[in-house]
């Protein structure tokens, strides 16, 4: 597998999506790829990243107005 | 009030509680706007009521709340003119060294993954087409199985895992930088 071919897979790996021959073809690549490798660790970083950093919660006025609605007010 | 009514009502009600943070996240993401954001959030409650019978099954009711969401965000943008919300123009994955970041993208050499790195976060995801900031933040946000983000936006899950690559490629390009400085 070259580098290309790995770049468009990456995605599915990932999402534990590429089973078989192929998933160990591309696992063997990144063990001797660097760049690549670096990019896998930017992507696990990247969701590391978006699981930590809270959303704003829904603000409490419009909540109070969505329940005001659901009481029929 | 009909017992249709009243059981609908308090349905929602519950859902607002349970689910009303992750609704407004959603509509957030996707808009990038707080005020679009409520009026989405809001006039979703409005037509998930209305639309009540359509609703079948508890397990699927955040589901069912999640589509009605995205769907009012898209429309709002929409309206306003803002963004094209569709994907089709969205140009393939570029490999890193293929374009230039813009310049809040490149980092300092004091900034390491912090507050930095998330604010440079949300500028990236600006960069990305509606559906794909809603597909990120449903599957890297908030975890949801593949199979579930499809059945919200209404895509084939291999569709849903295409925009998602794609997704996380763009911000990975912009973002590099910051993580491999976070990582020394």
């Amino acid at each position: 597998m070259n580098c290309d071919e790995a770049f468009q897979k990456l995605g599915e790996y990932l999402e534990g999506a590429l089973p078989g021959p192929l998933g160990e073809e591309l696992s063997s690549h990144l063990r001797e790829c660097v760049p690549c490798a670096d990019i896998r660790k930017d992507l696990e970083d990247l969701s590391r990243l978006s699981r930590e950093s809270p959303a704003p919660p829904l603000p409490d006025d419009l909540r109070r107005r969505i329940e005001d609605f659901l009481r029929g007010r | 009030m009909t017992d249709s009514v009243a059981a609908g009502r308090d349905a929602l009600a519950r859902a607002l509680a349970e689910e009303g943070d992750r609704l407004y996240a959603l509509a957030l993401r996707v808009t990038r706007d707080p005020a679009l954001a409520a009026d989405a959030v809001q006039e979703a409650f409005v037509t998930a009521l209305e639309r009540r019978d359509e609703f079948r099954g508890e397990a699927k009711h955040s589901t069912w709340l999640h589509r009605i969401v995205f769907t009012k965000s898209i429309d709002l943008l929409r309206l306003r003119g803002r963004e094209t919300p569709l994907p089709e123009a969205d140009p393939p994955a570029e490999r890193e060294e293929g374009h230039r970041a813009p310049s809040w993208a490149r980092p300092p050499d004091e900034i390491l993954l912090g507050a930095e790195t998330r604010e440079a976060l949300e500028r990236a995801l600006g960069e990305l087409p509606p559906i794909q900031r809603a597909i990120f933040e449903l599957r890297e946000a908030e975890g949801r199985p593949t199979d579930q983000v499809a059945e919200i936006l209404g895509l084939p899950p291999a569709t849903v895992r295409v925009y998602l690559h794609r997704a996380r490629l763009r911000l990975q390009a912009l973002l590099g930088p910051h993580f491999r400085r976070g990582r020394g």
